[in-house]
């Protein structure tokens, strides 16, 4: 009887648990569209706490995983374009090979220990899981900007992504990689530049804000992108601002001076 | 055979007759069904992730119920002094063990069928189609899985409490499911006698992840070859039999 009775709450918990996702879609919804300021903490997060975190990162690895054709990625991959292909899982012994252990080669033929890459038509597969990890965890800076990169990239979904990214911010003021991601879909995607230099510059105040050190090609990347917002968005003046910046951090970079040089005509 | 029959199909009734079986049933059918109508972005094509959670809580909630099931039969009857008239009727102790096994693999079977056709209609509905050849492959797979499990089940209830047994053998289950792959290291990285002890444990132990093909299915990989799927139904075959040899073995030597 105790255990019917134990199956019964987990079973219940664990239901709860999948709805309370769908709760906090409309919740946010809500608050995105009436109290902008605003932000709301899910039911489920103060019952359980810290444990979503960790949901949140097991889905964020799950969209990893279903990248890779249901294995963990081995290694960074070198060559992101191509698409389908198969590699070896194992390093140094090759699952086609005779080990000596008759078990140990069946389980080698039995199990995947390959991984292969999604076809660009088998895209969407990623998205439920990034996007359980920021339902479940609205602290995950990267799952937002993995979910709106896959969003707006990916599956040309700008407004989507958009929408998400401003729920990241909402809930990460803090952070500059969020407001960077939606900046640079503002800036590459929906072509409005005022909007893009308006991200990324929120982007950059929070970078400032950092206490970690941040590394420097983060920081050009970011500073770049805001230039060219503000240069396309007609204030070369403060694109040339942000370039001079960038030099302080880069002396060395044979680039900047080019740019630079490049808003300065623009200027006049 | 007559006996084992009558064993197994009063074991059967049981399972329709406590709830146990329909509480999993309605769960199953209301997360598949939350799942199906779930949207993200509205972004259309987006099914696997219904293939995995789904395949897992199918796979979840049959394990559950094979080793519960399993493991309460044997305790069961002789809590309950039922065991002594039976015995007494012309059935050995070893035509108990095993109309004990098939009565409890009887249920294993029939929870996980029932819950394995919902799966593949909400699936359909959802994602189209799954790959017939790798549909039956699961299943067969799966079959011999529980049948394993349940032996285990039996065989630890001579000797352990019931919730002792429950838990050591989804401890097994999941440790052996998830961890696979650091015993598989060490056989082929140790050497001498390391390695002997090494790959006498990967011989020993039960190999859960030879069942397990929710990748294969969720993912699009091709069906496992022939000879391997004939192997890993051999080898559940005999890890079978041999727990419940012991099983016998244990249980003509208990005093009752």
């Amino acid at each position: 009887m105790k255990l019917k009775y134990s199956l019964i709450i987990i079973l219940s918990v664990f239901s709860i648990a999948m709805l309370s996702s769908r709760i906090d879609g409309y919740m946010e919804k809500y608050i995105s569209q009436n109290n902008p300021g605003g932000s709301y903490e899910s039911g489920l997060y103060r019952m359980i706490g810290e444990f979503r975190d960790y949901l949140s990162y097991a889905a964020f690895l799950n969209a990893d995983i279903y990248y890779h054709g249901g294995v963990h990625g081995m290694k960074d991959d070198p060559d992101d374009e191509d698409f389908g292909h198969i590699e070896n899982h194992f390093e140094q012994d090759s699952p086609v090979k005779k080990t000596g252990n008759f078990l140990i080669d069946i389980a080698d033929r039995a199990v995947i220990t390959d991984h292969k890459h999604l076809n660009p038509a088998e895209d969407p597969e990623l998205i439920p899981w990034l996007y359980y990890s920021v339902r479940l965890d609205p602290k995950n800076e990267l799952a937002y900007v993995m979910c709106g990169y896959w969003l707006a990239d990916r599956l040309n979904k700008s407004d989507d992504a958009i929408n998400i990214l401003r729920e990241g911010i909402r809930n990460n003021p803090d952070s500059w990689k969020i407001p960077q991601q939606l900046g640079e879909i503002y800036l590459l995607k929906k072509k409005d530049y005022a909007a893009a230099a308006e991200a990324l510059a929120m982007a950059r105040d929070n970078m400032s804000r950092e206490k970690e050190p941040v590394p420097v090609l983060d920081r050009k990347g970011l500073y770049i992108l805001l230039a060219d917002a503000y240069a396309k968005a007609g204030s070369p003046e403060k694109a040339l601002a942000i370039v001079e910046e960038l030099r302080g951090y880069l002396p060395d970079d044979p680039y900047l001076p080019e740019k630079a040089e490049y808003y300065r005509a623009l200027i006049k | 055979m007559r006996n084992l029959i009558i064993l197994a199909s009063i074991q059967f009734k049981e399972l329709l007759r406590k709830k146990d079986f329909y509480v999993f049933l309605v769960f199953l059918l209301g997360l598949l069904f939350f799942f199906y109508q779930e949207s993200f972005f509205n972004v259309t094509n987006v099914s696997r992730y219904m293939k995995d959670i789904g395949l897992s809580l199918v796979t979840l909630f049959s394990v559950i119920i094979t080793i519960v099931f399993s493991a309460k039969q044997i305790p069961a009857e002789l809590e309950s002094r039922t065991i002594y008239p039976l015995l007494a009727k012309p059935v050995s102790r070893a035509d108990f063990v095993l109309g004990k096994f098939a009565g409890s693999f009887l249920i294993s079977a029939f929870s996980f069928t029932v819950f394995y056709a919902l799966y593949v209609v909400m699936v359909t509905l959802k994602a189209g189609s799954i790959s017939l050849a790798m549909g039956l492959q699961a299943y067969i797979l799966f079959l011999c899985m529980y049948a394993i499990l349940s032996a285990f089940s039996i065989l630890f209830s001579l000797f352990l409490t019931l919730s002792a047994n429950i838990s050591l053998v989804f401890l097994l289950y999941f440790l052996i499911s998830w961890y696979n792959g650091i015993l598989r290291s060490l056989c082929l990285k140790a050497s001498g006698a390391k390695a002997f002890i090494f790959n006498a444990a990967y011989y020993i132990l039960p190999h859960f992840e030879f069942f397990d093909t929710r990748i294969r299915i969720v993912h699009g990989w091709p069906p496992i070859p022939l000879w391997v799927l004939s192997s890993i139904v051999v080898y559940s075959l005999i890890y079978t039999a041999v727990l419940l040899w012991a099983a016998i073995s244990s249980f003509n030597k208990k005093s009752l």
